[in-house]
């Protein structure tokens, strides 16, 4: 049983790749989800 | 005489290691009060799939005659085939969900963003030590802080490790009123924790709180498609309990639906704590980037919080940041109680509610993100 393990390089250049991409993605949705949110509720708004 | 021992002669010192493990997590369910729901059923489940020759999975008898076991046929159908189960949990949960005060603070999804970093920082974690990458990602999303979540995406990836993630996931979920304060004092000082928030919520109408699912089922959907299945079956949920026509739903959504789901899926998940899957050096090196995903959830909303302090004339509060975990409702109620010891006159609940909702949010996204762009790098 190897006790060392040896770093996984492709994976982990893959998965901070992924952690720009999915930090981007998620930031990108809550900002639009924001602004949707802003007009939705200034254009329902109780008059 | 032999076949009356042969059960005892065939079991290995792993199975006995697993009926050890299925005792913790059983008393770990019922006299320390961890996610008793999913808990008991895991720990009863890992028992039950590791007696030798188990009935529970399939075998294969003398005479070639094969034996179709409950738990495997519930694992192939409820998980393996489309993820059933926890999908139809997560109508369950968003039936459950008010998303009020977040609405009436919008900003708060920013934190339900920050807090899924703790996923991603994982992710690397795991592959520095080795994991391959659809392992490695799939460990990575015990930091969404969510089970069915951490289920999904998993099974998607054909990960190997699924029973050591389910029970890290569950098993952090149940520490967070631990692992949160320790990590939140780490990078604030007594100052900062003390900042009020007063509560001034914008009102929000029926029609918002209708159309809210629709809008986040489609924006999550065009920038991550792969979030359909969950996002979708989330804001499923909460449509059928804001539509306010649909109330015997939105009840049995909530209660039968999801009692059913979680009573099965806990016992379900245990075929994947079969000894030879399970007892691995890898499930502790699991449960230690387990932990690394919590606390560095919790550090980057917190961190965001201060962030965002520079340029903002109204201050926040960073213990809120760190209420974007997706662990509802415990992670908002820790920040309500640290806020009122530091300050009994500081009451952080509302708003950190809204952070710790959009974190369900955010934590289904950044799944359906991750299944989203691994694909292309698988």
């Amino acid at each position: 049983m190897n006790l060392v393990y040896a770093v996984n390089i492709e994976a982990l250049e893959a998965s901070l790749e992924l952690m720009g991409k999915g930090m981007a993605g998620i930031f990108t949705v809550m900002i639009l989800l924001i602004c949707c949110i802003k007009v939705l509720i200034a254009v329902t708004k109780d008059k | 005489m032999d076949f009356l021992i042969s059960g005892i002669a065939d079991v290995t010192w792993q199975q006995l290691l697993m009926f050890v493990i299925g005792g913790v997590l059983i008393y770990l369910a019922l006299v320390k009060d961890f996610e008793p729901a999913l808990l008991m059923p895991m720990g009863f489940g890992a028992i039950l799939v590791n007696i030798p020759s188990s009935g529970v999975i399939d075998q294969v008898m003398s005479g070639n005659i094969q034996v179709h076991g409950i738990v495997q046929w519930l694992f192939e159908v409820g998980i393996e085939a489309s993820e059933a189960m926890p999908l139809l949990l997560f109508i369950g949960i968003g039936a459950m969900i008010d998303f009020g005060p977040l609405l009436s603070n919008p900003k708060m999804l920013l934190f339900g963003a920050a807090a899924q970093f703790g996923i991603f920082f994982s992710m690397a974690v795991a592959a520095l030590l080795g994991f391959e990458l659809k392992d490695a990602a799939s460990i990575g999303i015990i930091g969404a802080a969510d089970g069915p979540t951490a289920i999904l995406v998993s099974q998607v990836l054909k990960s190997n490790y699924m029973g050591a993630i389910a029970v890290a996931a569950y098993s952090y979920m149940a520490l967070v009123p631990i692992i949160q304060p320790i990590c939140i004092k780490l990078v604030t000082t007594k100052a900062e924790r003390r900042i009020k928030m007063p509560y001034n919520p914008a009102s929000v109408s029926r029609l918002s709180r209708i159309l809210f699912p629709i809008i986040v089922t489609i924006i999550a959907g065009f920038v991550a498609p792969m979030s359909i299945s969950l996002v979708g079956m989330l804001m499923f949920g909460n449509l059928i309990r804001e539509c306010g026509k649909l109330g015997n739903l939105s009840q049995s959504a909530q209660n039968e639906l999801s009692n059913i789901i979680t009573l099965l899926l806990g016992i379900t998940i245990s075929f994947s704590m079969r000894a030879e899957q399970f007892v691995r050096v890898e499930t502790l090196l699991i449960m230690g980037i387990g932990l690394v995903a919590f606390c560095f959830d919790t550090f980057a909303g917190v961190l965001f919080a201060k962030f965002l302090n520079l340029f903002s004339k109204t201050k926040i509060n960073p213990m809120v940041g760190a209420a974007g975990i997706s662990a509802f409702p415990m992670s908002s109620r820790v920040i309500q109680k640290l806020g009122l010891k530091e300050d009994p006159t500081n009451h952080l609940l509302m708003h950190a509610v809204g952070a710790n909702v959009a974190g369900q949010i955010g934590s289904v996204v950044a799944g359906g993100l991750i299944l989203s762009l691994i694909v292309n790098l698988l």
